[in-house]
């Protein structure tokens, strides 16, 4: 065998020495190796003999010439004039004069590059690489709506000032929320809040109720659980992490808090602060842990509690923590990834928990507990006939069997990337951000930084490319504007769209595709025009200092004749909505134009209405409160279109 | 400008076919602007045939059809239902006995059961199963295409097919994907000022404004301009639609109310010309206590449907309806929860006025129990149902059931 080395040498010197020559010998040779985005082809026409014949020549900048496919994504390109020098017929050089001359017109004229070949390589929405292109509005606007749930124009500008990386860190970097965890606090015990933006609360209410949860574990109220989460999501100075938690919450086996009984109200709190620590710690592995124990998810909702050793084992939660929380149903290639039988034996290995009742401070509280009694011993095989098939005997065993599999990092990859960056991603964007999971051991943090920082996120194919579910399409319109909504219609608002935190339609979460149907479209116009258009603008005003005028109108109106026209371009730019000038067209007559049905049928030419000019008035002191100027039916219709547009319901 | 997917004339030919039609225009004063140049391109299809299909989500329990084999009552010792605790049909299988209104139509002779209905190689997931039933293929790939879509792609009216229960993967896809309403009666839109005219106004530049939308550039963009689109056709005949009189009352629970609205979809007759419509109630994930859950669900689907079926007798359209059931899967053999987790083939059932009532393939017999954990044996693919039905009512089952493992035949002889 050795005697073979010095061949083996031999060749591999030849194969160095012919790849580093390659270029000087290419120069020798006549061709240039040249990279394939550089070359652009076109088709050129001439005669030969009395016929026509067409050929596709290649271009290098101005010059024409043929191409061939060479390995490493290059062309081995030759110049006609490169071949009129070679040894050719004298058909041949005829041609080649021919080409070269029509050629050369065609190619200084072709202004639009080609590829030959259709791009193989990745493209930029389904790239991991880093972003290094501009990042301005736009780009901070892309992080604040899919990292953040939104953000104002402040806030825009000011991730806008720090720069991609700069941006990042501020989103993903922990403040003290103190303030915040004492208002969701006050909410989770009554319901209401003692102070409302500043000052005292001063409607009726049980707003003065303290918690006493050290003495009663559940002494809380479920209504304010939901109020509570929807005022983090809306007003948190780490919204990033509480995007995060409402992912979690979401996408990874979801629960309702009506499992729970009322010596069990303790346990949405412990859920609830289960996917917290998760956000903040990033530690997916966990997370997988603290609902094998979770008491709601595990036992209640999912039957972890009746799955015992006594029976036939209750499948439900190994079945949902498989296919939800960990490796999914199937692969890429859309194969099972586990059979019947692995689950009846995952259950098996999950039996042995109990719910119980002990007393706290005179309470009744209900508990989950391991009852050793209740679990079935012995080995169990899981993933059978696989790679990765293990002995487990218990939950534990299982989480560890499941995080060795491939596909638990592959189907996280899946959700994040549908999640957070676009509808569209194939295998092997999957694959490599999978790979990305792994390498960090399964900490969210480092992954979701890499997709805030790829080009996927901002390639042009993924703007716009993610549907808004009902509860970021609330936040940032509160985030957007600035108003002061009523935190005791939260709940109400996210029931009519049909999204309460902690209230989902079953263990798989909401479907945004459902959340975005026409019907709930007409939900949401009724949500925007009932609770924020049809206000009492006065008393907003006056109880809570906020106005159309002072919010999109001011320091507008001196600017020029078609001050509408700034407002419009004001408002579209701060609710992240692109419009077309057809569109602008649309809005300015709807802002300078009144409706009336007076003298109708007669003079409305078939229509219910005439239209009466009223130029957008942007004087609100032409009225004596300051807030029923005449432009006020004008700006609410405006915010009215803007916020049902399909730029706003996308993100 | 080029539009992308809708271009206007697109808009103005969906609302003549869905909101704007010739009847339509009679019925329902359109507003003004854009609504106002719709005009019929093309006459609806004048069937009156509608197949109503209701979904038990969660996967329903053989026990709503109850076998009385002795190994399947041993086996089944809390939720299993002996013949004196159910309405004993046949020798072998009676009907849960919340089920008293299907036991008159069986009466009648209107009613098929129909035994261990499924697909090839059942899937036990949830989500994976329901896509595979809406989908009818097997392959899990492939599944943006629902088979109602198929259906409704040859109907004329674009509010042939109507989904009650959201948008659901069996009427999405194709040329003619099915209408989400949710709720008929509150299908309205607020107005934001006090006079008409001006609300009128604003929603006719919304109108416009969402037709001169930049070209969709992916999926969710096109998605979400879709929904809007379609939200302007549906609007203003929904709401007359939903204030139609019936002649029966219905219980007013989640289901009852949706079967009211399949009611007032029916009885809008040619104004819509539905013949599709696609109901769910979920609940059926019986993994613990499985009798007083199906108790409950059951009961409540019993008035639901008694009441549609008396609604339809008495608007003299029950002859045109076809009502089925379906469910993602059945469940195993109880556990030790007194609950049955998830299975596979399960029973459905098909009733209407032109349905030939019969016990369609025995039930489950001890051989089929065995020492099994769930029913392994499968007498029927549900698009032998569910073709027949299509067949019936003259579209081509054979495109809305292409895939050859899901083949729309042999028939059962259900009419």
């Amino acid at each position: 065998m050795y005697k073979c080395f010095p061949i083996l040498i031999t060749i591999l010197i030849f194969i160095t020495l012919f790849s580093a020559n390659l270029e000087a010998a290419s120069i020798r040779s006549g061709f240039k190796l040249v990279d394939k985005s550089k070359v652009r082809s076109v088709s050129v026409t001439i005669k030969d003999g009395k016929k026509d014949r067409t050929f596709s020549v290649q271009c290098l900048g101005k010059t024409p010439g043929f191409g061939r496919a060479f390995k490493g994504g290059k062309i081995k390109f030759t110049s006609f004039s490169e071949m009129i020098k070679g040894r050719s017929t004298k058909k041949q050089r005829e041609v080649n004069l021919k080409l070269k001359k029509a050629g050369g017109r065609a190619c200084a004229s072709s202004t639009t590059p080609q590829n030959p070949n259709p791009p193989a390589p990745t493209a930029e929405h389904l790239s991991l690489d880093t972003y290094a292109g501009t990042f301005a509005e736009n780009e901070a606007r892309i992080l604040l709506n899919r990292f953040a749930f939104g953000g104002n124009p402040n806030q825009v500008a000011e991730l806008v000032a720090l720069g991609l990386q700069g941006a990042i860190n501020k989103l993903t970097t922990l403040v003290n929320q103190d303030g915040l965890n004492a208002e969701a606090d006050d909410l989770i015990c009554d319901s209401w809040l003692k102070n409302l933006f500043g000052k005292p609360e001063t409607r009726a209410g049980n707003n003065e109720k303290e918690c006493n949860r050290a003495l009663n574990p559940n002494d809380l109220s479920r209504f304010g659980q939901r109020l509570a989460a929807t005022h983090r999501f809306i007003y948190s100075p780490n919204p990033y992490f509480e995007r995060l938690r409402f992912f979690l919450h979401d996408e990874r086996m979801t629960v309702a808090q009506g499992a729970a009984r009322d010596c069990e109200r303790h346990t949405l709190l412990t859920y609830e602060n289960s996917l917290w620590q998760t956000a903040t710690s990033g530690d997916y592995i966990s997370y997988l842990r603290l609902m094998n124990n979770d008491h709601l998810l595990h036992l209640r909702s999912l039957d972890g509690a009746s799955n015992s050793a006594l029976g036939e084992p209750n499948e439900n939660y190994a079945r949902e923590f498989w296919e939800l929380g960990t490796v999914g149903p199937t692969d890429l290639a859309q194969n099972p990834v586990y059979n019947d039988l692995d689950i009846g034996q995952s259950a098996l290995a999950f039996t042995g928990w109990t719910i119980s009742t002990i007393t706290v401070n005179g309470n009744q509280v209900c508990v989950a507990s391991r009852a050793p009694l209740l679990h079935t011993p012995g080995n169990k095989t899981i993933f059978i006939g696989t790679p990765w098939q293990a002995t487990v005997e218990n939950d534990e065993d299982v989480l560890l069997a499941t995080i060795a599999h491939p596909r638990t990092a592959e189907h996280l990859a899946e959700d994040l990337w549908k999640h957070f960056i676009n509808q569209e991603a194939d295998a092997t964007a999957i694959r490599s951000l999978a790979a990305i999971i792994r390498e960090n051991n399964y900490n969210l943090h480092p992954v979701m930084k890499k997709i805030m920082a790829s080009k996927a996120l901002y390639a042009s194919r993924s703007r716009f490319g993610l549907l808004r579910s009902p509860i970021e399409r609330l936040a940032a319109l509160v985030k957007v504007t600035g108003f002061p909504l009523d935190y005791r219609e939260y709940d109400s608002i996210l029931q009519q769209l049909e999204q309460q935190p902690y209230n989902p339609p079953s263990v798989f979460g909401w479907d945004e595709k459902k959340l975005l149907s026409d019907q709930s479209m007409l939900e949401w116009r009724n949500v925007v025009v009932g609770r924020f258009m049809n206000i009492n603008t006065f008393e907003t005003k006056r109880d809570r200092n906020w106005s159309y005028y002072d919010r999109f109108v001011a320091g507008l109106h001196a600017q020029g004749q078609r001050t509408s026209r700034l407002v419009i371009e004001r408002a579209a730019k701060d609710f992240g909505v692109m419009l077309t000038e057809p569109q602008i067209a649309q809005l300015e007559q709807l802002m300078n134009f009144r409706a009336s049905n007076y003298q109708c049928p007669a003079q409305c030419a078939g229509k219910p209405y005439r239209l009466y000019r009223e130029a957008f008035d942007t004087d609100p002191s032409a009225v004596e409160s300051g807030t029923e100027w005449n432009g006020m039916r004008a700006i609410r219709q405006l915010i009215t279109v803007l916020l049902t547009s399909r730029d706003f319901l996308t993100k | 400008m080029t539009k992308n997917r809708h271009s206007r004339r697109d808009f103005l030919k969906m609302l003549s076919s869905g909101t704007c039609g010739a009847l339509a225009h009679r019925l329902i004063a359109p507003s003004a602007g854009i609504f106002a140049l719709a005009r019929p391109l093309e006459a609806l299809a004048a069937s009156n045939q509608v197949f109503v299909l209701l979904n038990l989500a969660g996967g329903c329990s053989y026990n709503i059809a109850p076998p009385y084999a002795s190994e399947y009552l041993r086996r089944n010792p809390t939720v299993g239902y002996t013949p004196e605790q159910s309405i004993a049909i046949t020798s072998d299988q009676g009907l849960h006995p919340a089920l008293t209104g299907f036991k008159t139509i069986w009466d009648e002779g209107n009613l098929a059961l129909i035994n261990l209905v499924g697909y090839p190689n059942p899937n036990r997931s949830h989500d994976e199963s329901t896509n595979i039933w809406h989908s009818a293929n097997r392959s899990l790939t492939g599944m943006s295409e629902g088979w109602a879509a198929r259906m409704s792609a040859q109907m004329a009216s674009s509010f042939g097919g109507v989904s009650l229960a959201g948008a659901q993967l069996i009427g999405k896809g194709g040329s003619n994907p099915a209408r989400v309403v949710s709720n008929l009666e509150s299908f309205g839109e607020q107005d934001l000022f006090w006079d008409r005219s001006e609300a009128l106004f604003l929603r006719d530049m919304r109108s416009a404004f969402q037709l001169d939308q930049r070209s969709s550039s992916n999926p969710a963009e096109e998605y979400s301009q879709e929904s809007l689109i379609k939200l302007e056709g549906n609007i203003e005949s929904l709401k007359a639609i939903g204030s139609i009189p019936l002649p029966v009352t219905f219980p007013n629970t989640g289901l009852g109310n949706r079967f009211k609205d399949a009611a007032r979809l029916i009885a809008s007759g040619n104004l819509l010309n539905v013949q599709f419509i696609y109901l769910d109630v979920g609940g059926y994930d019986t993994h613990s206590d499985e009798r007083a859950r199906l108790t409950s669900n059951l009961t409540e689907v019993n008035a639901a449907v008694t009441a549609f079926i008396n609604c339809m007798k008495q608007l003299n359209r029950w002859n045109d309806v076809v009502l089925a059931t379906m469910t993602e899967f059945c469940r195993t053999m109880e556990n030790s929860s007194r609950g049955t987790d998830h299975g596979a083939a399960s029973p459905l059932f098909v009733m209407g006025g032109k349905v030939v009532g019969a016990q369609k393939g025995p039930a489950p017999t001890n051989d089929d129990v065995g020492n099994r954990e769930y029913l392994t044996a499968r007498h029927f693919n549900f698009p032998q149902i569910f073709g027949e039905i299509v067949a019936q009512m003259g579209f081509n089952p054979n495109t809305i059931f292409p895939h050859a493992d899901m083949a729309p035949s042999p028939y059962l002889g259900l009419f």
